[in-house]
Formats: C-alpha cells, structure tokens, sequence
C-alpha cells in the first residue's frame, strides 16, 4: 500500500506540471464565474442556469483533465524509460498502475474540488445579493466562506443543498473516465488514448439513449411485419449490438442520478445502485489494465 | 551454486512489418524477427567483478533487461540468488542502474532517492541516513536540493548509482556505467565499484569501454551478434605475450636511430627519448646493443602483453571474417 502511494504522490506531482491542467482549469473556472452573468439573460431560474453550466463544466472539464493530463502518464515513464529503475524494484507492475491510477485520480479530485468551490462560492454570491443591499466586499467574504463550510457540511445552505451529491457522483464518473485512460494509456500512444478515451465517454453518455432508441426501430419493424402476417426473430446485430452496449460504460446511469438529485432529491434508491456500479466497473477496467501491462515487454 | 544463473537465454523481438510491393500491387503482414540474444549461459560467483563485453547490438544490455524483468525471454532460463525471476524477496536485495538513465526530472536529488527508499518499504528514518551516506559517496550532498533538471549528465550518472545502492543490494546491474562521462567521471565510478567489490558486492556490468573494463573487472565474458564468444579471467583469456617488445631510449643521436626504422613495428621521439616496439626478439637485443654502445641508455624494456582491446579486435575481426 506504502508502495503505491509513493507511486502516486510521484504521478501528483508530475501531473501538476502540466501546463494543460492550468489551461483547462482556468477555461472552467472562468465558465463557471459568468455563469451567473448568463444567468440574468434568461427567463429561467437563475439558480438553474449556474447550476446547470457549473455541473456541466466540473463534467466536462474534469473529463478533459483526465485525458488530457492521464494519457500521457503511463506512456511517459515508457517513453523516457524511468519504468527500467521502477520494474527492477520489488514492486509488483500492478501497485505500479494503481499507483499511477491513484495519482491521476488525486490530480483530477483537487481540480474538481477547485472547481466546485468556485460554483459554490458563485451560488451564494447570487443568493446573497438577491437577499438584500450588500457591499461587494461583504459578498464575496460570505459567498467564499460558505463555499468552504459546504465542503464539509454538504447541506448547510439552502442555495447548495444537494450540490455535494451531484459533485460526488460527478467523481465517480470521472473515476471511470480516469481508469480507461489509464488502460489506453498502458498499451497506446496519447493521441490514439485521447481519441479512445473521448470515444468511450462520448459512447457511453449515449450508451442508454441508442440502446432505447434501437429497440424501439426493431420493436416497430417486428410489430409491422407480425401485422403483415410474416413470423421474423430479432435479427443477430441487434444481439451484438446490445451485447457492444453492455460493455460500453452506462455513463448515462450517472446523469440520471444526478438529476435525480437535483430535482427529485427525496428519491435515494438509484445511488446506491449507481455508486456500486461505478466501483465495480472501475474495478474491472484497472484490471484489464494491469493484465495488459503485467504482459507487455517495455522498449 | 552461482549467484547470477542464466541457461540458454534467448530473447527473439518479433516485429510485425507491412510489406507493399507495388509493382505486384501486394500488400503482405510478415513477422520480421531479429534473434538478440541466442543460448547465453553464465554463472557468475559471489563477490566478483563481472563484466558483460561487446560492440554496440551485441545483446548485453538485452541481458540485463531480461534479468531486470523489462523484457521476457523468449526462452531457457535464469535464476538470481537460486530464484527464477521476478522473485520479490530477490529484487529487494539487487540495484539495477540502466544505461544513459534519465529520472523524474522534476525531483530534487534528495526526493529522488527518498522515493527509491519508499519502493524498497524502507522506513523514514533509514532512508534519511541512507540518503546522506549515499548522496556523501557519490559527491552530490552539495546538490541534494536542486532538481534533477539542472544536473549534468555526470551528476544524472553518479545520482543514478546512488539509486542503484539504496537499498545496500548484494547484486548491482550496471548497464554502461561510465559511457557518456568525462575521463574523471570514468575514475569515480570505477573506484565506487571497486569500493562495492571491497564490500563483498557482487557488480555485474556491461560495457564496451573495454580499458575500464580491464582494469577492474575479474571475469569478462565477451558476446557477439547475441552469442557468448568467451568467457573467463582476463590472464586466462588474454596471450601472456604477443611476441613484441617495447623500449624506450635516452641520448642517442637522430641518423643512429633513424637507421631502424625501416625494421621496427613504431617508432616515435618523444621529448628527446625514443619510444620504440619492435616484432622480433634478437632484433630487439641487437638495436639495444647498438644504442647503448654509441653511448645511448636504456631507460626501460617490456614484453607486450595483449591488452583486451587486442583480444576484442581479434576475436570480433575473427568471427566477421
């Protein structure tokens, strides 16, 4: 365990390094700070419009992070052969992922929590200001001050009540996004790891609208020709293609939760579900990932 | 028992190769395979000086990374301290400095080897005195904390060495330790080998700078093309004599000298004495006798000893041929 806490304290502070990070960061921190602008130019709740773009932003730009910054991780110490000195040591290759993992995860977890304290503090900035006449100055001390009593009392303010959990779920996306692109990292280049990695959040979003959206053209193309009097089956791609959908991560499952969350927050049951499923498929590509890596010869 | 076993070791890469032939308009996959190393078995003992000679591709650093656990062989076996490879209990007591190494560069020199020590599971206090004595041996407490960024490739080489002795190790795999380093570099490790040799370490190295080699090494084994040509102590595997002789004089008139030239293998003037090597043996008493008798001295007379440049010449020009 000592082991690959070294490992992942070392990929902390070489991931900070990266000056995508910063650059990714600020884009998120400054779309979450106006949103409260864009805010005022709807008709909608203010309060949903900085929530919306400040969940979408942690989402997004947490998904960016762990690409941008994780595919390169494990390719790196490949690439410039600092595996040679760490292999010879008596550390097996998996603590060496996971290592590498956790690191990532660190780095990906410090940029969410900077990130959710800028929405928070964003969030009772604007409630603050619609309660009564407030000098800037005091607005910005409360809001800031709240955002940091939120971390540790999830719920304390009306304004921020449920953010935690949406936050925490977030995490638990970005957890999986993190571990495949760990696993592509492992055996690929980071130009092909960023486009897989893409490719699977992209996929699994969409994972649950194409599977009901395949079944429904199928289901109608049966009903049509039962109708026409024909006797057909369901045609074996649609198997595959359901069995593809199974593999995919159902990142949907989080999104739902989340707004779950948000909107029917009296609704526990999902999470549990989806916490586990989480863990479980993170459990399952990292070890995929250690099986590639514990095979592979290095350069 | 050998302390380091390897039999019949053999590492074939297989790279797979795209093919086209466009006048035939053919695309083919093929295998395209290159044997690095074929059939090595060596037995190294405890406490000696090993080293693994041979041009560039000969397959030493191949050998090294097979014993490292880097690279799998493709087949026959090895065995450090009596146990197969990848054993845990036998990389905690075995250092390993790979060859032009590079570290994390964002490290100081002292985070550097403090991380090391954490991979051996070494506690805090260890490593900090560990750390000291090391950084003390190979001359770096003065740059314990700069990054490794600012270091040259002499300071990456001797921090590299302090990595590979973190853990007091009883086996140490150099890859071309002194390759790279400037001549005073070249001294200080050799002499940090031969110090480790004086601790009862056993030092297994690669090189293809063969006079460091012969001056610390005990055993040499020489590969080629992947194959091990000999092995065995230098006086055993180097000619005791070449049949040459090499001389030098004092005090004797240039026309005297020059008339052997014409006869002698070399000869060069250098501040005044004359710096010769000569093939035949009563050649050699004949010039000498005429030296001394124009009133010319001796200043030394030596049989030439094949060195292992020599050796290493005639063996590779031997098996090219």
């Amino acid at each position: 365990m000592k082991k690959i806490v070294a490992i992942a304290n070392n990929t902390f502070k070489e991931a900070v390094r990266n000056r995508v990070l910063y650059v990714i960061l600020m884009f998120a921190l400054i779309l979450i700070i106006f949103s409260g602008a864009l805010g005022e130019l709807t008709i909608a709740s203010k309060f949903k419009i900085i929530k919306d773009l400040g969940f979408m932003a942690i989402n997004l730009f947490g998904v960016a992070i762990a690409v941008f910054v994780g595919v390169s991780l494990v390719y790196n110490e490949l690439e410039k052969r600092t595996i040679y000195t760490i292999v010879s040591k008596p550390i097996g290759r998996w603590q060496f992922l996971l290592g590498k993992y956790f690191g990532l995860l660190l780095t990906v977890g410090v940029n969410v929590v900077i990130m959710t304290l800028f929405f928070l503090a964003t969030l009772h900035f604007y409630a603050t200001q619609a309660d009564g006449d407030h000098n800037l100055f005091y607005l910005l001390a409360t809001s800031i001050g709240k955002a940091f009593v939120n971390l540790f009392a999830w719920s304390a303010f009306t304004p921020t009540q449920n953010v935690m959990v949406v936050i925490a779920i977030t995490f638990l996306e970005l957890a999986i996004i993190t571990a495949f692109a760990i696993l592509f990292s492992s055996f690929s280049t980071p130009t092909l790891s960023m486009f897989f990695t893409v490719l699977t959040f992209v996929a699994g979003r969409l994972n649950e609208d194409i599977v009901r959206f395949a079944d429904q053209i199928v289901k109608n193309a049966l009903e049509a020709a039962e109708a026409a009097g024909m006797k057909v089956h369901y045609p074996l791609s649609y198997y595959l293609a359901m069995g593809a959908a199974h593999v995919v991560p159902n990142l949907g499952a989080f999104h739902r939760t989340v707004e779950q969350a948000i909107y029917e927050p009296s609704v526990n049951i999902w999470w549990i579900g989806t916490v586990a499923y989480g863990i479980l498929y993170t459990a399952g590509i990292l070890g995929l990932a250690i099986l590639i890596f514990s095979r592979r010869n290095f350069k | 028992m050998g302390i380091i076993e390897t039999d019949r070791l053999t590492k074939i890469y297989v790279r797979d190769v795209i093919d086209t032939e466009f006048g035939k308009l053919r695309i083919r996959f093929t295998d395209r395979k290159t044997v690095a190393l074929k059939d090595l078995s060596l037995d190294i003992r405890q406490g000696e000086i090993f080293g693994l000679l041979g041009p560039n591709g000969a397959g030493k650093t191949t050998t090294i990374k097979i014993l490292m656990g880097i690279h799998y062989a493709t087949s026959g076996t090895a065995r450090l301290m009596g146990k197969p490879l990848g054993d845990r209990s036998v990389k905690s007591r075995i250092g390993f400095l790979p060859e032009n190494p590079y570290f994390y560069d964002y490290l100081t020199g002292w985070e550097f080897l403090d991380f090391y020590g954490q991979l051996y599971g070494m506690p805090k206090k260890a490593r900090r005195a560990k750390i000291e004595a090391l950084l003390e041996q190979v001359g770096l407490s003065h740059a314990a904390n700069r990054p490794l960024r600012g270091y040259s490739k002499g300071m990456v080489q001797r921090v590299g060495l302090a990595q590979s002795l973190m853990n007091d190790p009883e086996i140490v795999f150099l890859d071309e330790p002194q390759s790279g380093l400037d001549p005073l570099g070249r001294k200080e490790v050799r002499d940090i080998i031969l110090s480790l040799r004086d601790q009862g370490k056993t030092v297994f190295f690669s090189s293809h700078i063969l006079s460091d080699a012969e001056m610390i090494c005990d055993r040499v084994g020489i590969l080629f093309k992947g194959e091990l040509r000999s092995v065995g102590r230098l006086g055993e595997l180097l000619n005791q004599s070449t049949g040459e002789w090499e001389f030098v004089v004092r005090g004797v008139d240039e026309v005297a000298m020059e008339h052997w030239r014409g006869r002698l293998a070399r000869l060069s003037q250098v501040e005044g004495d004359y710096w010769a090597v000569c093939k035949e043996e009563a050649l050699t008493q004949e010039i000498i006798r005429d030296v001394v008798g124009k009133g010319g001295m001796l200043l030394s007379l030596t049989p030439r000893r094949e060195s292992l440049e020599d050796y290493f010449i005639r063996e590779v020009q031997g098996r090219r041929s």
